[in-house]
């Protein structure tokens, strides 16, 4: 059983691409999400209800604290970051449900948003500053750490993505083993450990990838800033 | 633990997928309804702003109003207060002139007055002692007295200036009447002979006298000489000391 949670199995296929549980369970996590925004967002109102000010209060913290990293740059960031945000830790609490696969505990899916991460920290830096200018910044102070460079965008882009897949597996495989040995009432402390750590996951994921995007723009501020000087 | 590719590249489109939708019918609306309550925010704040300049500008424009009308009213109450004083100063002489000229009509009502109480009293009093005199003579008179009053008026004869013995020479030119000479008492023939040559000694022609007794007399003569009358009588100097007061 163990075996079969870590290994998620195939579903069905289209065509090359095999859909596993995982991937179900991201596009009913899609689907709840877009289906709830979508409730709360068609009817807007100057004076909010309950849930408008909880939604709003959610978008405005988001804003908020990638404004506090990358001020210049919040509103073309907010839908990335928060979309991460939002969909890790809804990913990550859902593993609370019985039977619900959390896409999250997949290193295939940890690994998706941490290659979009990286991708995205590349995208934003050339957006900015252009190609060229963006890859300056690996040359500099000096080329021969280059490698170094290109090590550290590996590394931790793969760190992004195993810190998140263990934590939430060895957290689901924690819970499990204590069910199996003490009974049905002893996992409620480990599930309320859950979801403080789907917590702290998710806002570590999300803030890691904003200080990299962010380090990929203000490497070109800073750069400008000494050339000003 | 192994990296399905499928996953992996699905998981990127899913998530892709997400971003748009969640950037187009979540937060972009939310967006855009914060930004709209921040513009209405601050739309408020604009209009409170220019709501409290206005009532600054009103409040001051009031205060300067008010200052204005203080002013105003100060100088009112003070041209007031000159226009009263004023009037009252008129006031005050025209009643002081009043005053004056009632205290002199009184003034010269009281000394009308008293003057005729003194006239009054004057008259009563010469009435009085006319009376007490005229009485008392009455009751004085006698032949003596006649004498002594004839004797008098022998040596006023004498001592006539020479403007009225003229004008008794005058009176008696061409006239063959009598002298007439009345007295209260009988008079002697020694006293008759000493009035006629005195008479003729005046008149400078001999005299006729006719001798009368007149008792009204109380005492003293009456002649008449033409025209003219001398009176040297008690009763013609009390009548005259009547008439001079009255006279007066």
């Amino acid at each position: 059983m163990q075996g079969q949670e870590i290994l998620p199995e195939h579903w069905f296929r289209f065509g090359s691409l095999a859909v596993s549980e995982t991937i179900f369970t991201t596009w009913c996590i899609m689907l709840l999400l877009v289906t709830s925004m979508w409730l709360i967002t068609r009817r807007l109102n100057i004076h909010p209800s309950p849930m408008q000010a909880a939604a709003e209060g959610v978008v405005s913290t988001i804003e908020a604290a990638i404004t506090a990293v990358a001020p210049q740059h919040a509103k073309q960031l907010l839908p990335f970051i928060a979309s991460l945000w939002i969909f890790i830790v809804i990913a990550n609490l859902s593993g609370l449900i019985p039977g619900v696969h959390s896409p999250t505990r997949d290193l295939s899916a940890t690994a998706a948003l941490a290659f979009l991460v990286f991708l995205a920290a590349h995208w934003f830096g050339i957006r900015a500053q252009g190609i060229k200018n963006y890859l300056q910044h690996y040359l500099s102070p000096s080329p021969i750490l280059l490698p170094f460079h290109i090590i550290s965008e590996i590394t931790r882009t793969v760190a992004l993505a195993v810190r998140l897949f263990g934590n939430i597996m060895s957290l689901e495989m924690a819970a499990l083993l204590v069910l199996f040995i003490a009974g049905f009432l002893v996992p409620i402390p480990i599930l309320m450990l859950h979801i403080i750590e789907a917590l702290v996951q998710a806002y570590i994921f999300g803030m890691l990838a904003l200080i990299y995007i962010a380090g990929g723009l203000q490497s070109q501020q800073l750069r400008y800033q000494k050339q000003e000087e | 633990m192994e990296l399905n590719w499928s996953t992996f590249i699905l998981e990127i489109i899913n998530f892709l997928v997400l971003v748009w939708l969640l950037k187009h019918f979540f937060y972009k609306p939310v967006m855009d309804i914060i930004t709209r309550r921040k513009q209405t925010i601050q739309d408020s704040l604009d209009k409170a702003d220019a709501v409290r300049v206005e009532s600054e500008s009103l409040k001051s424009q009031y205060e300067n109003r008010l200052e204005d009308w203080e002013k105003e009213k100060a100088k009112a109450r003070v041209d007031l207060h000159r226009e009263i004083e004023a009037e009252r100063k008129q006031a005050m002489d025209n009643l002081a002139q009043s005053i004056q000229q009632e205290k002199e009509k009184s003034k010269v009502l009281i000394q009308r007055q008293q003057d005729n109480a003194a006239q009054k009293n004057k008259m009563l009093a010469i009435e009085q002692s006319l009376a007490f005199s005229t009485h008392l003579l009455s009751r004085l008179a006698n032949q003596n007295l006649e004498s002594a009053i004839i004797r008098l008026v022998l040596e006023d004869l004498e001592n006539l200036s020479s403007g009225q013995r003229a004008e008794l020479q005058k009176a008696c030119t061409g006239t063959k009447e009598p002298v007439h000479i009345s007295s209260a008492y009988v008079i002697d023939e020694v006293t008759r002979v000493a009035i006629k040559d005195a008479l003729s000694k005046i008149l400078k022609q001999s005299v006729e006298a006719e001798f009368k007794q007149d008792p009204s007399l109380l005492a003293g003569l009456l002649i008449d000489i033409g025209s003219w009358n001398l009176q040297a009588s008690l009763q013609e100097e009390l009548k005259y000391f009547g008439d001079m007061n009255h006279d007066h």
